[in-house]
């Protein structure tokens, strides 16, 4: 039960989306984009977040495309997390989303609300990370493709007034080995403790990305660099990781630090074993 | 463009039939099958996702209704509820092995579980736990719908 | 073969066909014409002063009929006590408090509307736990104690936050304790939580023009609602009419008094006009109540050999803001304090106290599943320390006839065999292969025992009644006054009337809708009572029913009505069966040829009480509480991961004296239910509180229950020593099954890590500390 009232529009394509958040915006009105609204409805429910109006993704063809395009494979931002399971393109990308929330919810739950939502999880942008994805953008200015580094930082960089079109990968990396971890609390139908993706690269080094260990997912190159250094012991590795990591480790009602940092640990041991280090 | 401003007259197909309704856009589908329509088996449990009472069928998937607006699934989508599903093998199959005690959970469940044999009709119990676990039942302590589930898929074969 | 022919059979339930087709209606599914709906307003202070409300804009607001404070209705209402304002006055006592009520045409105008008042709060110091209540300088939750109305089996301390307090003194236990060969002594605890029906809460009330009060009702307890309505709003009892269709769960979440008495306040405010008012999920959890914590400290002393002579016991509740239930499950837990053990010499002082907690009501195992916690895991340090197996020191001092029970009553002939459900119990687990299996560098597999027993915590004087009235062709109608709370008492009663009239259970048709205005009166649907005492009432009214059948067919058939018996749907001679009638031709009178009609329908009456029972002594606790025991053993086997400590709990066992089973698919049901709740007590269910006692974990995205997938293996099995005043020799299982569970299950941790774990929920990051704390502990 939402007790709130507001309007809901459902613009067939980009210009016709973009137009109308500006519109709205003129006439003062405080619109959201909506895709899968398992975020924006459970969270309208309390009548905590208050919006005017809400702009439906789902009727946008390119937010719903999902195939092979030259080297890349092409992932529309409105596409279900479920969508993408089933069709697989990308095993890693697959991986990651497998897990979230439950298999009904995720009928419904879309691939750019998990990545440009407000929760600090967003575990499906972990593999996005790790493979040079590009990140289509539409808005005012129109269209913009930016590249994973550009497109993100603690959370997407989107404009005022822009949303998420579509995510493109290169078609080689769902060649190479990969391996996900994933730790909750207890129940699996949960939001993570960690949730880790890496990848082993052409040139055997090892890349790794990290949700739900703090307060934002990231991947960053010093913490690679010493994950992939053979001189070092496992444990020292991570002792160096952690003192990388842009902010401290999460402390909440799910897991103290302490608990995330074995878990940390255990992961990154995983890992390396499993894509076989330098070995 | 499809626009909803204020309450709004919007075409629901379901369970076979189309229902005109006159529908707040915040008004979840949920809401809309139980107090606008009368369909009153799919259930609210939380309202927030997490319990799969609410799960309808739209288009053949189980979905949360509860996280549903009502507004998307105007004039298009194919909603089935449990009132619309007669007879089936898993219900069946529900009274013979106690999938149920209260009967709460029973609509979402069976919803859930109908379009999992549908789908997969010979899911092995890893992918049994994977659609199922959308679900909770505070009764039965799940053991009654797996067998519920087991003795539907040898039925089926 | 089976002497019965109903007894025994896994009759399909009779409420399934509609259940599977989503046609059983609930509470929240009614909407009558001219329906209004209420929504609350709930405090987000565990403990503060009320300073102000301003309702002036939500009044204002569009749709809005009304809003209702606490001022406005200051009247404190409880089960036992009288300490609990339906809205808070003056001040909150715990976290999700409701302290006002909009009324509206629409219920999302009433939600809009509640986000318009203003409260506004000034923080008071809180009460976090027993501990924090029981100190001298506590601040007192209820200052007003000594001004509250109690029943007089409860014994508050005024001037304290001890809601009750009851004593069980029997023989000399400080004395026996220091002669003890071997003590062991140690604390237990768990968390409040909540019973997370998946029905929440609801009601729909209504004052009719003649002043008559309508209340449709989630509750396991109509007539309970009733009577209280009209002690507490001063209304004729026979003007108020409760109204209870099946509910969607209760585990005793919907015993007692509920919703019901705000649901009065609101129609009263709203001129009569009926008005709805259901929880949402986060007030499920937060405004009503939950499941009771605990502190325990246990003291057990016994001889060398591991024979027990003595234990103390200090059980101290966290009941929460208000005393509901819990003042109820409090002494329920003295009652039987010791667990299904002979121990000659016990004092066990069991307190209620006041916290400022969501506060806690009836819950599955009633006290049982409290006190078998800390008494379990005592059970398995002592078997440690004496050095003997932990099912064979259980074997030795398990309760037998002749025993005498806490509240030193003796144990009768009655008394079901709990070696024989140990033996079991133990197979099963496969025990005598080992309880700790190393299964490679990460992984070990442990297993863990706990025994249960459980008697009903009810007043003595606890009655119920059938009333068994025809249809034309022959069928029956049964009426009693139990609910269906999806346990399938309803189904077992047709199967025991069944039985009697020698027919099927499909010819008995039930009234699944209990309506306090023409069922027969009964307690409540809860301590797992129904089958037995509204079994021995059905077959009392068979019995009279059969009695006037065989009355009146003995007239045409000229002979005397001794010789004529009843079965298949006939009454005939015993003798010589050809010669008889239909029913049909009886039930509603007999009709001769010429129109001549003789003695008219018949109409079976039952009725049943509790026989012999009587409260117990305030000073000894000396007295004969409890109806019968049911009696039993359970044991689980978990693997554990010894680097993250994350574990599973692969299967589950239970053996139970139940008497006698009467549906072994309704058994086996209710007992797996009961047992996956326990692993949920165990795994993961507790309310998570910050420093200001806020609940951080009242929704279900952060409360975890048990989901599909993560039950274990289960394996039931019941002995059937017969209860000799119970309908077919039957006693109570419907809440059993979850009581030796927790224990079991931290015992099998415990012996996984080889460290003491005393707590519950058991997650896996807290495993993790205690390991470590006891590593470091060694090593100093
Ligand atoms: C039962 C349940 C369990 C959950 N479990 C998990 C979990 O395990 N892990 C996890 O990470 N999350 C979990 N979530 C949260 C969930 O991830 C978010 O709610 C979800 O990702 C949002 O996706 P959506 O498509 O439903 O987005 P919406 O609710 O439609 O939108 C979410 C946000 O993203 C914005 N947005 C959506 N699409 C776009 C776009 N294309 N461009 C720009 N902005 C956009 C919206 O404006 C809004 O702010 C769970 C949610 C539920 C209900
Ligand atoms: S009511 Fe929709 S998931 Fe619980
Ligand atoms: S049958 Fe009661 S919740 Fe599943």
């Amino acid at each position: 039960m939402i007790p709130f009232n507001f309007k809901y529009y459902r613009p067939a394509n980009i210009e016709e989306a973009v137009e109308l958040y500006q519109q709205l915006k003129a006439d003062g009105e405080k619109s959201i984009y909506y895709a899968g609204g398992t975020e924006i409805v459970t969270n309208a429910r309390d009548g905590q977040k208050k919006y005017d109006a809400l702009i439906d993704l789902k009727d946008i063809n390119e937010c719903l495309e999902h195939g092979e395009k030259n080297d890349e494979y092409v992932f529309g931002a409105c596409l279900t997390l479920n969508e993408i399971v089933e069709k697989d393109y990308f095993p890693l990308f697959s991986l990651a989303c497998r897990p979230v929330a439950d298999h009904t919810t995720r009928n419904q739950l879309t691939m750019g609300g998990n990545i440009c939502g407000k929760l600090p999880y967003r575990e499906v942008i972990l593999p996005l990370m790790l493979v040079e994805a590009n990140f289509v953008f539409a808005g005012p200015e129109g269209m913009r493709t930016v590249a994973a580094a550009e497109a993100y930082d603690k959370r997407m960089l989107l404009n005022e007034g822009e949303f998420l079109v579509q995510v493109k990968v290169p078609k080689k990396f769902a060649e190479l080995d990969y391996h996900d971890v994933r730790k909750v609390k207890q129940s699996e139908v949960d939001y993570p403790l960690l949730h880790l993706a890496a990848l082993k690269d052409e040139a055997d080094q090892i890349r790794i990305a990290f949700s739900s260990i703090c307060a934002f997912p990231f991947r960053l190159e010093d913490i690679e660099a010493i994950f992939n250094d053979s001189q070092l012991e496992m444990e020292e590795k991570v002792e160096q990781i952690v003192a990388k990591f842009p902010i401290p480790i999460k402390d909440d009602k799910r897991g103290s630090a302490d608990y995330r940092r074995l878990l940390l640990g255990q992961s990154l041991a995983e890992i390396w074993h499993k894509l076989g280090g330098d070995a | 463009m499809k626009a909803y401003e204020n309450i709004s007259l919007v075409k629901l197909k379901v369970n076979g039939e189309t229902r005109d309704v006159a529908i707040r856009p915040a008004d979840t589908l949920l809401r809309v099958l139980r107090e606008k329509l009368g369909l009153t088996a799919a259930k609210p449990g939380c309202e927030n996702g997490d319990c799969g009472a609410c799960t309808v069928l739209i288009n053949e998937k189980p979905v949360k209704s509860c996280m549903k607006l009502a507004v998307e699934v105007d004039a298009g989508a194919e909603i089935i509820t449990l009132e619309g599903i007669k007879n089936s093998i898993i219900q069946e199959t529900f009274l013979e092995e106690d999938g149920f005690q209260c009967g709460y959970c029973t609509p979402g469940f069976l919803v859930n579980a109908y379009a999992l044999l549908k789908e997969h009709p010979d899911a092995d119990d890893k992918l049994a736990k994977e659609w199922l676990e959308s679900n909770i039942c505070r009764c039965t302590g799940y053991e009654g719908i797996r067998n519920a589930l087991k003795l539907a898929q040898e039925k089926l074969k | 073969m089976s002497e019965f022919k109903q007894i025994g059979r896994s009759f399909s339930r009779t409420d399934g066909l509609d259940k599977v087709h989503g046609k059983q209606e609930y509470v929240n599914d009614y909407q009558p014409t001219g329906l209004l709906h209420a929504a609350l307003k709930i405090s987000t202070h565990a403990h503060a002063k009320i300073k102000s409300i301003d309702t002036a804009e939500a009044e204002a607001a569009s749709g809005v009929q009304a809003v209702i404070t606490g001022d406005d209705f200051p009247v404190t209402l409880g089960l036992y006590m009288g300490d609990h304002p339906p809205l808070a006055l003056h001040k909150v006592r715990h976290y999700g408090e409701p302290v006002a009520a909009v009324i509206a045409n629409t219920e999302h105008q009433a939600k809009n509307a509640v986000e318009l008042i203003k409260v506004k709060y000034e923080d008071l110091e809180v009460i976090s736990s027993p501990t924090d209540g029981l100190k001298a300088n506590a601040p007192l939750l209820h200052e007003n104690m000594d001004e509250y109305t109690h029943i007089d089996a409860v014994h508050p301390e005024p001037g304290s936050n001890v809601a009750n307090h009851t004593k069980i003194r029997k023989g000399e236990a400080a004395q026996a304790i220091a002669d003890a060969e071997i003590v062991i002594e140690d604390t237990f605890s768990f968390p409040p939580c909540d019973h997370v029906a998946m029905e929440t809460r609801a009601v729909i009330s209504e004052i009719k023009a003649n002043g008559n009060v309508v209340i449709h009702s989630t509750t396991q307890a109509p007539f309970t609602v009733k009577e209280l309505l009209s002690f507490n709003f001063d209304i004729p009892v026979g003007k108020i009419k409760i109204i209870a269709p099946p509910i969607g769960g209760g585990f005793g979440g919907k015993a007692g008094i509920q919703l019901e008495g705000l649901g009065y306040l609101l129609t009263k405010a709203a001129d009569g006009r009926p008005v709805k008012l259901v929880n949402d999920r986060e007030e499920d959890m937060l405004s009503s109540p939950g499941h009771i914590g605990m502190e325990a400290k246990v003291r057990l002393g016994a001889t060398a050999d591991g024979k027990l002579i003595a234990a103390e016991l200090d059980y101290h509740f966290d009941a929460g803001a208000y005393a509901d239930y819990a003042v109820n499950v409090s002494n329920a837990a003295a009652i039987s304090c010791t667990g299904p053990y002979d121990i000659p010499n016990v004092r066990c002082d069991s307190l209620c106290v006041y916290t400022n907690h969501p506060f806690a009501t009836a819950f599955r195992g009633f006290g049982h599943v409290e006190l078998a916690f800390p008494i379990e895991r005592s059970m398995d340090l002592l078997a440690e320390k004496a050095g003997i197996d932990p099912v064979e020191i259980r074997m030795k001092n398990a309760i037998k006839e002749g025993d005498t029970s806490p509240t030193q009553s003796l144990m009768d002939a009655n008394t079901g065999d709990l070696r024989e459900c140990i033996k079991r119990a133990a197979k099963m687990i496969n025990w005598d292969q080992g309880s700790f299996i190393k299964k490679d560098e990460n992984k070990v597999i442990a297993k863990g025992f706990g025994l249960l027993w459980k008697s009903p915590a009810m007043p003595p004087n606890t009655g119920a009644g059938a009333i068994i009235t025809f249809n034309k062709d022959g069928s029956l109608n049964l009426h009693t006054g139990i609910m269906e709370i999806g346990q399938g008492s309803k189904t077992g009663l047709a199967q025991i009337v069944a039985e009697r009239f020698g027919t099927s259970p499909e010819n008995i048709h039930l009234v699944q809708e209990v309506n306090t205005e023409t069922a027969p009166h009964d307690w409540s649907t809860a301590a797992s009572r129904s089958l037995m005492m509204a079994g021995r009432a059905a077959l009392e009214a068979a019995d009279d029913a059969i009695d006037q059948i065989c009355r009146t067919a003995a007239i045409p058939l000229r002979c005397p009505p001794e010789d004529l018996i009843v079965e298949g749907g006939r009454v005939f001679l015993e003798d010589e069966p050809s010669i008889g009638l239909p029913l049909d031709d009886v039930v509603h009178g007999y009709v001769y040829e010429n129109g001549n009609a003789i003695e008219g329908q018949v109409i079976g009456r039952g009725n049943y009480i509790a026989r012999r029972l009587s409260g117990i002594d305030p000073e000894t606790g000396k007295g004969r509480p409890s109806l019968e025991y049911t009696l039993g053993a359970q044991a689980v086997e978990i693997e554990l991961d010894l680097n993250d400590y994350s574990y599973q709990i692969k299967k589950a066992v239970s053996c139970m004296d139940v008497g006698k089973v009467i549906n072994p698919n309704l058994a086996r049901g209710q007992v797996v239910g009961a047992i996956s709740m326990g692993i949920g007590l165990a795994r993961s269910e507790g309310f998570v509180f910050n420093s200001r006692e806020q609940v951080v974990n009242g929704v279900l995205r952060d409360y975890k229950v048990l989901r599909y997938g993560e039950e274990p293996e289960y394996e039931i099995d019941f002995v059937e020593t017969p209860q000799g005043d119970g309908p077919f020799g039957l006693r109570g299982l419907g809440e059993q099954g979850i009581i030796g569970i927790p224990g079991a299950i931290a015992n099998a941790l415990s012996r996984a890590t080889g460290v003491k774990l005393n707590y519950i929920p058991l997650l896996p990051e807290d495993i993790w500390q205690s390991v470590k704390e006891a590593s470091h502990n060694d090593s100093i």
